[in-house]
């Protein structure tokens, strides 16, 4: 059997497809056969907040990073969400 | 569809000082809100309104500082309004053809309406079937087809999870749920073959 679409290894995190995923343009059916599904793209923003105590002052940093997730339904009923 | 002038309502704000009473009204063409309680009190989450550029600067300085506010109009009685805390206030200028002056627009989003507060919860504007699958696709990041709305539409009914809301020109509404359990169920609908994908 082909692979038709394996998200995790196509869509890997890099320049590019965020915009795409973020448009809207990876949403949609995809696939044929046992591998029919549709597709939805969503992008989160994640902030990441430590506390460091340091000389009786407490230092917070923030750090934030945007994540692409996506959620796909297959015809067979098979869901699956990757981020 | 009634002529617009019926059609709109009002937001109205008063301060009392020591010896003097300020009313502000403006004239509001939408409303989301809770329905009210027993003393006419209730949340608010969107209200669109139009005024002169002095009525909407207060209305928006009320509005940041959490003051009720009175909305009402044709199919919505009167009730006393808050936004809650740090609301987004948007103002924007309509330049009318018949008047001098141009008008203001004026827009308050809740946080609860921006999904900040509640994450499991969807405020939606209509209750039709196709807006309410849109909405919820787009905010939680749903794979739902257009031609699923209708079986979507009647799975929240079934689990109780659609509630009307309180509104001027619309008729919104509140959707409970969160991503995981809604993609539960297109997993078991698509299973069950409720619904299908078009092979393309």
């Amino acid at each position: 059997m082909a692979r038709v679409f394996i998200a995790r290894l196509d869509f890997r995190q890099k320049r590019g497809n965020g915009l795409l995923s973020t448009a809207g343009l990876l949403n949609g059916i995809f696939g044929s056969g046992d591998r029919l599904h549709v597709a939805a793209w969503k992008t989160k923003k994640r902030v990441f907040k430590t506390e460091e105590a340091e000389d009786e002052k407490i230092i917070i940093r923030e750090r934030e990073q945007f994540v692409h997730e996506l959620a796909v339904a297959f015809a067979n009923g098979e869901t699956a969400l990757i981020e | 569809m009634k002529n617009a002038h019926e059609r709109f309502g009002f937001a109205e704000f008063e301060k009392r000082l020591k010896d003097t009473t300020t009313r502000i009204r403006l004239t509001a063409d939408c409303y989301i809100g809770e329905r009210p309680d027993k003393n006419g009190r209730s949340q608010g989450y969107l209200l669109s309104a139009v005024g002169t550029d002095v009525e909407v600067a207060a209305f928006w300085a009320a509005i940041l500082g959490n003051e009720p506010v009175r909305v009402g109009g044709p199919e919505l009685q009167p009730q006393v309004v808050q936004f809650g805390e740090r609301p987004s206030v948007y103002r924007g200028t309509l330049i009318l053809p018949c008047r001098r002056r141009p008008i203001r627009h004026l827009v308050v989003a809740s946080k609860q309406l921006r999904g900040e507060n509640a994450p499991g919860r969807i405020i939606i504007k209509g209750d039709s079937p196709d807006l309410i699958l849109r909405a919820a696709a787009e905010f939680c990041g749903l794979p739902l087809l257009p031609a699923w709305s209708e079986w979507f539409h009647a799975r929240l009914k079934k689990a109780a999870r659609i509630r009307s809301l309180s509104g001027l020109n619309c008729s919104p509404v509140a959707v409970r749920g969160t991503k995981a359990e809604f993609l539960e169920w297109i997993g078991f609908g698509l299973k069950n073959r409720q619904i299908q994908i078009p092979s393309q």
